[in-house]
């Protein structure tokens, strides 16, 4: 009787041990037909590539680009894994803990200064020629600079202000404003009035529904910056104290609460298409929601930009961009597959995919969306006339943006503006300090 | 002989206060079904819109509009789902059946066999039960980063035994082996002992046999807990190769809008069988549960 039993077992330990060993060869991911190889460059060898499961058309755009660079390079190969996005933040900074990150990565635009901050990436000046590196919108090339040096280059920056019904707008006698002439805070306080005045229960829509995340920091912390307010002291990135909970933050986020008390925002909509239906005459979004409210709105459709709320229009900028990683032992060959990620025409595969703003001008020009006169060239003039603002270009970014979005969560919910600041502002002075202030290697 | 009869007013009692447990226990069950039943019809709901509109209102949870399977090819298009399903049932059937066999050992050699340290043994095995996995996470990784493997690497990232060979020997499960053992009578035991009978048949002929129950609980209790790993999983699996359904399912979450019908088509996927086999051995989980003493 005994005999059976231990022979099971042992198959058992055996088929497991099987499974092991097959698992472990390394494999590139049957489902991404991205394993490239050229005869064209200078470099070779093989360049692990992480990337994150974004919408079907950027995943497919960047499967294209790999196709095509493995069709015009044979001496590189490229193995590239897609990582899911929604843990992909907390996978790399595990693989980052045990020293196994790629050689080419990608990461949300203002993670770039923790991750150089922490040593994961190495500066890409000497492995991007500098007619390239010009090409760039400078936000890309700002938001990628951290203590000098440039860590990250991104094939597409985002575009961040208010879309309108032209029809609504018309009817509640609201002025249309331009770049050159914003609305100011009290003709959008008098514009709101006169649009929930016209019958509409919450005549502005925030997105409210993508919820406590990196949103609240990306969407809201212009206002707090048009107030002439703040996340951080930006002249020495130690101190939140002092500009979060100044006077002009306070303000600001009284001014954001007022949104909701007031009832010109539904702090909690059911879904995304309040202003697609009609139910809102204005909705503060990315670039992103163009397709979807040019589809349901035609004509209607106006794409306007921030307003100016006592110290100049401010919106945000930066995307996902890409950064070569400290260890990766073919840098040469990273780099090369970089280029050609980021060349114009890849670029603007990209941007037709995903509606992003092209990250380079040569793009920018060839650009239906983008291009001169077209329905969305206001988000480059944004980008490229200082009305768009870089997230704070510090280390200590992940906590802050944790930070503003619990405090955002708790004044929309009817919190003290004063004390969500103030804590916000001691958590993010308290990681600074933990951290030694962060001081540059 | 004639039963007493009963007042009317009391029957009456009883019988009011009998339909108010029922109501209660229904308002219960309702209350946590309703979330199943949300995932369930949601799967099913083909227009985003629609799931969209209903979210904050009953009309959730009934299976109104245009119904269909979309949601679910959507997921089988989107992520390679019947690698993930075949990867997380590997992991959870490994984990399980290898604990099975080491943990009840462990538990056996701690109960029946005289040893110096036994009581110090049993007194860390009871310590470790109190030990949450989240803080030994980051030791674990830096350990199994460093561990060789027959094939050659030196790093157990990106693998099965990866995500199996650290939570085989339990230490909760250990101990609920340690107490069933306990309470079996020595007397067979010894019988054997007299007969010739080596410490491993006396385990393998007469405990487990008898054990059966402690089994049941032990397996399904590591089944579930598996099952739902995500941590360890996000922390050492980047190759889509070995990467369980808990991480794969991120790929939904992330850019907006999201798609919540997908994300239900693939929460369903991943419960179903989890249910199915609840429902199939529930006697015995009942059973083994109660017996065990194991408290949810």
């Amino acid at each position: 009787m005994q005999r059976p039993w231990i022979r099971s077992f042992t198959l058992l330990i055996g088929l497991i041990l099987a499974a092991c060993g097959e698992a472990t060869t390394p494999t590139t991911p049957p489902t991404n037909p991205t394993t490239a190889t050229g005869a064209s460059s200078a470099a070779s060898g093989t360049v692990t590539l992480w990337f994150h499961s974004g919408q079907g058309a950027e995943r497919d755009a960047l499967n294209a680009t790999l196709q095509a660079f493995a069709a015009k390079n044979s001496a590189i190969k490229v193995e590239a894994i897609e990582l899911p996005e929604g843990a992909y933040n907390d996978q790399v900074n595990a693989a980052a803990l045990a020293g196994e990150l790629p050689c080419l990565l990608d990461f949300d635009g203002p993670f770039v200064y923790n991750y150089a901050w922490s040593g994961y990436l190495q500066p890409l000046d000497s492995l991007i020629a500098a007619d390239v590196k010009a090409d760039f919108l400078p936000s890309i090339i700002e938001q990628g600079t951290y203590n000098g040096k440039l860590y990250s280059l991104g094939q597409f920056d985002s575009g961040l202000g208010f879309y309108a019904n032209k029809e609504l707008l018309e009817k509640a006698g609201v002025r249309i404003p331009t770049l050159a002439q914003p609305w100011t805070r009290a003709e959008l306080d008098e514009a709101l009035s006169e649009l929930k005045a016209n019958g509409l229960e919450y005549p502005l829509d925030l997105k409210m529904d993508y919820g406590r995340g990196e949103w609240f920091s990306y969407g809201f912390s212009p206002f707090l910056q048009s107030f002439g307010g703040d996340l951080i002291d930006r002249s020495t990135y130690q101190k939140a104290s002092g500009s979060l909970n100044s006077a002009a933050s306070v303000e600001a986020m009284k001014w954001f609460q007022g949104l909701f008390t007031n009832g010109y925002v539904n702090p909690k909509p059911a879904g995304s298409t309040d202003f697609a239906e009609g139910k809102a005459a204005l909705s503060w979004v990315g670039h992103w929601a163009y397709p979807d409210y040019a589809k349901a709105l035609g004509d209607k459709l106006l794409v306007l930009p921030a307003a100016d709320l006592g110290k100049g229009a401010k919106t945000g900028m930066g995307s996902w961009n890409w950064g070569i990683t400290s260890k990766c032992a073919n840098p040469a060959a990273a780099a090369e597959v970089l280029s050609f990620i980021v060349s114009p025409e890849e670029v603007l595969r990209m941007s037709d995919a995903n509606g992003a703003v092209p990250a380079r001008t040569s793009a920018i020009a060839k650009s239906k969306l983008f291009g001169d006169g077209a329905p969305l060239n206001l988000y480059v003039q944004q980008l490229t006339n200082g009305v768009a603002m870089p997230r704070p270009i510090t280390p200590a970014y992940p906590v802050i943006t944790v930070a503003f979005a619990e405090a955002v969560d708790n004044i929309v919910a009817g919190a003290d503006v004063q004390a969500e600041l103030d804590k916000a502002a001691q958590k993010i002075d308290a990681d600074i300090e933990d951290n030694q202030g962060y001081p540059v290697k | 002989m004639q039963r007493p009869a009963i007042e009317p007013t009391k029957r009456w009692q009883k019988s009011s206060r009998t339909f108010g447990i029922y109501l209660l226990m229904t308002g219960i069950a309702l209350f946590t079904l309703f979330p199943i039943l949300f995932m369930l019809v949601t799967a099913i709901k083909a227009d985003e819109s629609q799931i969209l509109r209903e979210m904050s209102t009953f009309a959730a949870f009934l299976p109104t509009g245009e119904l269909s399977l979309q949601n679910f090819r959507d997921v089988f298009e989107r992520v390679p789902f019947a690698q993930y399903l075949i990867n997380s049932v590997i992991i959870a059937l490994s984990i399980v059946i290898c604990g099975l066999f080491v943990n009840s050992l462990i538990a056996y050699a701690l109960a029946r066999m005289q040893f110096r340290g036994q009581k110090l043994l049993l007194a860390i095995v009871v310590a470790l039960i109190i030990i949450p996995f989240q803080a030994v996470a980051v030791p674990l990784l830096l350990i199994v980063n460093q561990l060789p493997w027959f094939d050659g690497r030196m790093t157990w990232l990106d693998s099965y035994h990866v995500q199996i060979i650290p939570f085989i020997a339990d230490a909760f499960s250990i101990f609920l082996f340690y107490q069933f053992f306990l309470n079996i009578p020595k007397d067979i035991e010894e019988a054997a002992l007299v007969d010739g009978a080596s410490r491993f048949r006396m385990y393998s002929q007469i405990i487990v046999p008898l054990s059966r129950p402690v089994f049941a609980t032990v397996a399904i209790l590591q089944f579930l807990t598996h099952w739902g790993d995500f941590l360890w999983p996000l922390m050492v699996v980047r190759d889509p190769a070995v990467r369980p359904l808990t991480v794969g399912m991120q790929a939904f979450f992330g850019q907006m809008p999201r798609q919540w019908g997908d994300i239900m088509a693939f929460a369903t996927m991943v419960t179903l069988p989890v249910l199915i086999i609840f429902l199939l051995f529930q006697k015995w989980f009942v059973q083994s549960v109660a017996s065990s003493g194991v408290k949810g």
